[in-house]
């Protein structure tokens, strides 16, 4: 098990786009250990791409169950070559980001998705996700393409300075 | 046809100044046509978009405004437009929102700027952020652009590209698009 750092820009990796990976790959569920374990340091964190640690895998994992703001759920997602096959029910939201910790912007993402993918045994999942759940799937997604929540904006009155207490 | 003024002030911040600014504005009988007022650091700035009403001209307003800045510390201007400009609703655009972020270095705003003005794009709306970034200040910049035709869009697409790699920060430039809830 390992507590990996958690890139932050202007890391390249994270501009990158993650080649698919062999779900039968030996190294695959090392990888998605890594990515569980690392969320799990991060109190408030219900997602993480696999550049986000320095792994050039394209594999995620979520789960929105460890915030308040959950909603219908699958509790903890580890996926591998996720692709969005619907999205509707388009709506904005705001975001924040391990990978730019001193921001937050508001994002359009879809409220309803139907992701493909592999989980981390190999077998092909066919999910239907909704609320919190699809959002942080489709940002985690972004990220095994290269793509970050700020190439997302469409206003500038749509990207906030986070404000620490401490 | 009514009176229309732009109205401009800064100065330290404090609580009191937005409401100074308004009870003049609102016991001479003007109204706030349009408004953006937001604290850059330590400074408060103000830019109002004013109706007069019929009977009250600039120089009576003038004297009140020059009592409240002097009071409350503010620098401020004010000038009237000509009914060209109050009616003015600008020629048919693409509005696009364009994203530029990276390690922040001097002249980021003036290389995007220019190239819009080299096309004559119009700038509506500018933000920028300084925050933390893992090893220097990140500079991020969303900037509202109306850009006059196709041609403009598509000269606008290569001159960024361009830019991306001499100023080594991210650019994305998207439609904006009304949101549809």
């Amino acid at each position: 098990m390992s507590v990996l750092p958690v890139l932050s820009y202007p890391h390249p990796l994270l501009k990158e786009k993650m080649p698919e990976t062999d779900p039968a790959d030996p190294r695959l569920s090392a990888v998605l250990e890594d990515l569980r374990d690392t969320m799990a340091r991060h109190p408030g964190c219900v997602g993480l791409a696999a550049p986000q640690v320095s792994h050039r895998f394209r594999c995620l994992v979520v789960d929105v169950s460890r915030s308040p703001r959950a909603g219908e759920n699958h509790g903890l997602l580890a996926l591998v070559n996720p692709r969005i096959l619907e999205a509707s029910q388009w709506k904005v939201g705001r975001e924040g980001c391990l990978s730019f910790p001193d921001l937050l912007a508001n994002v359009k993402r879809a409220q309803k998705l139907r992701v493909g993918a592999w989980d981390a045994t190999g077998r092909p999942l066919d999910l239907a996700c909704t609320g919190f759940e699809a959002v942080a799937l489709q940002h985690e997604i972004d990220h095994l393409d290269g793509v970050l929540f700020l190439d997302r904006i469409r206003s500038s009155k749509d990207l906030f300075e986070r404000k620490r207490s401490s | 046809m009514k009176t229309l003024a732009a109205l401009s002030a800064v100065g330290k911040d404090q609580p009191g100044i937005v409401a100074a600014l308004s009870k003049v504005l609102f016991e001479k009988g003007c109204n706030l046509e349009d408004s953006s007022m937001t604290r850059l650091k330590g400074d408060f700035a103000v830019l109002l978009l004013i109706s007069l009403p019929p009977g009250l001209g600039l120089e009576g307003l003038q004297k009140e405004l020059q009592t409240i800045a002097g009071q409350w510390g503010l620098t401020f201007s004010i000038r009237a437009l000509s009914p060209e400009e109050a009616s003015s609703a600008g020629p048919a655009s693409l509005p696009h929102t364009l994203v530029v972020y990276g390690v922040d270095h001097p002249g980021i705003v003036y290389r995007v700027a220019q190239e819009a003005a080299d096309l004559k794009i119009n700038i509506t709306d500018l933000r920028t952020h300084v925050t933390q970034g893992s090893q220097a200040p990140l500079y991020s910049l969303v900037v509202e652009i109306e850009i006059p035709g196709e041609a403009a869009l598509q000269a606008l697409q290569k001159r960024l590209e361009r830019l991306r790699g001499e100023l080594k920060v991210e650019i994305t430039l998207n439609p904006a698009e009304a949101d549809e809830l």
